[in-house]
């Protein structure tokens, strides 16, 4: 955690952010809302890019702050920092995209507690460059945005056999069209959509991540034990 | 000693002022994060209004006879308390007129025993004492299950409509396994039974009362 700044270059946090340090899928950061707002695919990305974009605000204030940052107030500044984003998001939200502020509820508020944007805050924004940041910041919250989206695609489909329902809460009338219909919700599984559905899928995810993981490794053994041994000494 | 003395009072000072220099860092961000907000929320104030207002003008307008009417409903409530409304709250009444006539009035009541909690309902009342519509406003209830009180899921909810106390007596307001005249949802006898409840006791409330909700001035929405 205290080692000093160092270069990294942007592809492998990008790589950090999307695969090999993935918040949702390896550091398992933000599970409450992972599990509880992941039921379709629409509220997945809705909360994917509020959170995207707060920990993008968060970590380009504080690492443009961060020379002016004492030890013993950084903590309490970073949580205001990340309070005053969620707060302007939330408002924002509710103003404009009332049907998705109403859908996402309480989880939108509680983005706030998500320790993903805590963390990166405190880990990588404030000894980082605002460059760097801000491209750690775009490339977690993509990460997350992913997981999210995939997992609510994935129990919407099981669940109620569709893809996109409620889009036009995001994307206005028009997007009513966009929802595709596979089966009749009569069909769907409906563990998919309660809670124990969201365990099952977010679990059958990580195991495919992992097999593929376990695959890129035996395929080159030399690269692997070197990614092993950066993601220990991240931790 | 003195030597010792004076590094400490030093050191002292210093932390004093470094104890000083965070709180004033602190509070300046404090003041600018309100700041911030205050000016973010003072722009976006009356949008979000309009958009509350959108929404529950469609729900008012899903429950009332909307081409009968001349007034708009939104603008002209009562706010009443009564325990048959389901909540020590105060909730608001909708009312709408034609010609000065009264023609219906629209109820914000809570089921308090849903499946998952409460269950918000807006449910439309005709002055002759007819349902005129129920629509869900806010609820918890089981995916896929109790959610087909939702008019979107399903049209369970469309049972109420022209029902009132005259056509069905006390003893029928419960689902047909108990001898009512409602069907429940599948699987979900407790959220169906909540909300067959909650509509009795709001046609009960408004039977009480509609010589009350009909003759009182109109109140201005608490803010």
């Amino acid at each position: 955690m205290n080692s000093p700044p160092t270069k990294t270059s942007i592809a492998s946090l990008w790589f950090d952010g999307l695969w090999r340090q993935n918040p949702g899928l390896v550091k398992l950061l933000g599970l409450c809302p992972l599990l509880a707002v992941s039921n379709t695919t629409i509220n997945g990305l809705a909360l994917g890019i509020a959170t995207l974009l707060t920990l993008l605000t968060s970590n380009l204030f504080i690492s443009s702050l961060r020379h002016h940052l004492l030890p013993s107030i950084r903590l309490p500044l970073e949580v205001l920092i990340i309070a005053t984003a969620v707060t302007t998001i939330e408002i924002m939200m509710a103003a404009w995209l009332p049907g998705i502020h109403a859908a996402l509820g309480i989880f939108l508020p509680l983005i706030v507690t998500n320790c993903l944007i805590l963390g990166r805050a405190e880990a990588f924004a404030s000894r980082r460059s605002v460059a760097a940041a801000a491209h750690d910041a775009l490339a977690m919250g993509c990460g997350f945005l992913l997981v999210l989206v995939l997992m609510g695609a994935t129990r919407e489909l099981i669940g109620q056999g569709t893809i996109l329902s409620g889009a036009h809460m995001l994307f206005g009338v028009t997007a009513n069209a966009w929802t595709i219909h596979l089966f009749s919700a009569d069909h769907g599984l409906l563990l998919a959509l309660l809670p124990p559905g969201a365990f099952i899928v977010l679990g059958l995810i990580l195991a495919v991540k992992n097999l593929i993981d376990a695959r890129l490794k035996t395929r080159s053994a030399g690269f692997a034990t070197v990614d092993r041994l950066d993601a220990t000494i991240i931790h | 000693m003195t030597n010792i003395s004076t590094k400490n009072h030093d050191r002292a000072s210093a932390q004093a002022s470094l104890a000083s220099r965070s709180a004033l860092t602190l509070a300046s961000f404090v003041v600018l994060a309100l700041l911030l907000l205050i000016l973010v929320y003072s722009a976006n104030r009356s949008r979000i209004q309009a958009s509350q207002r959108t929404l529950l003008a469609t729900s008012i307008a899903d429950v009332l006879p909307v081409e009968s009417i001349d007034n708009q409903p939104l603008d002209d409530l009562l706010l009443v308390k009564h325990s048959l409304l389901g909540t020590t709250e105060v909730m608001p009444v909708y009312r709408a007129w034609r010609d000065n006539k009264p023609v219906a009035a629209a109820l914000s009541v809570v089921a308090p025993d849903g499946y998952s909690g409460s269950i918000y309902l807006l449910i439309g009342i005709s002055a002759k004492g007819e349902v005129t519509g129920v629509r869900v406003l806010e609820h918890r209830e089981t995916p896929g299950i109790g959610d087909k009180i939702e008019l979107s899921r399903s049209n369970w909810i469309m049972g109420f409509n022209t029902q009132s106390l005259d056509k069905l007596p006390a003893s029928e307001w419960r689902t047909t396994r108990i001898g009512g005249k409602f069907d429940a949802l599948t699987g979900a006898t407790i959220t169906s039974s909540a909300i067959i409840a909650a509509v009795y006791d709001a046609l009960l409330w408004f039977s009480l009362h509609e010589g009350l909700v009909f003759t009182k001035a109109q109140q201005l929405p608490l803010q």
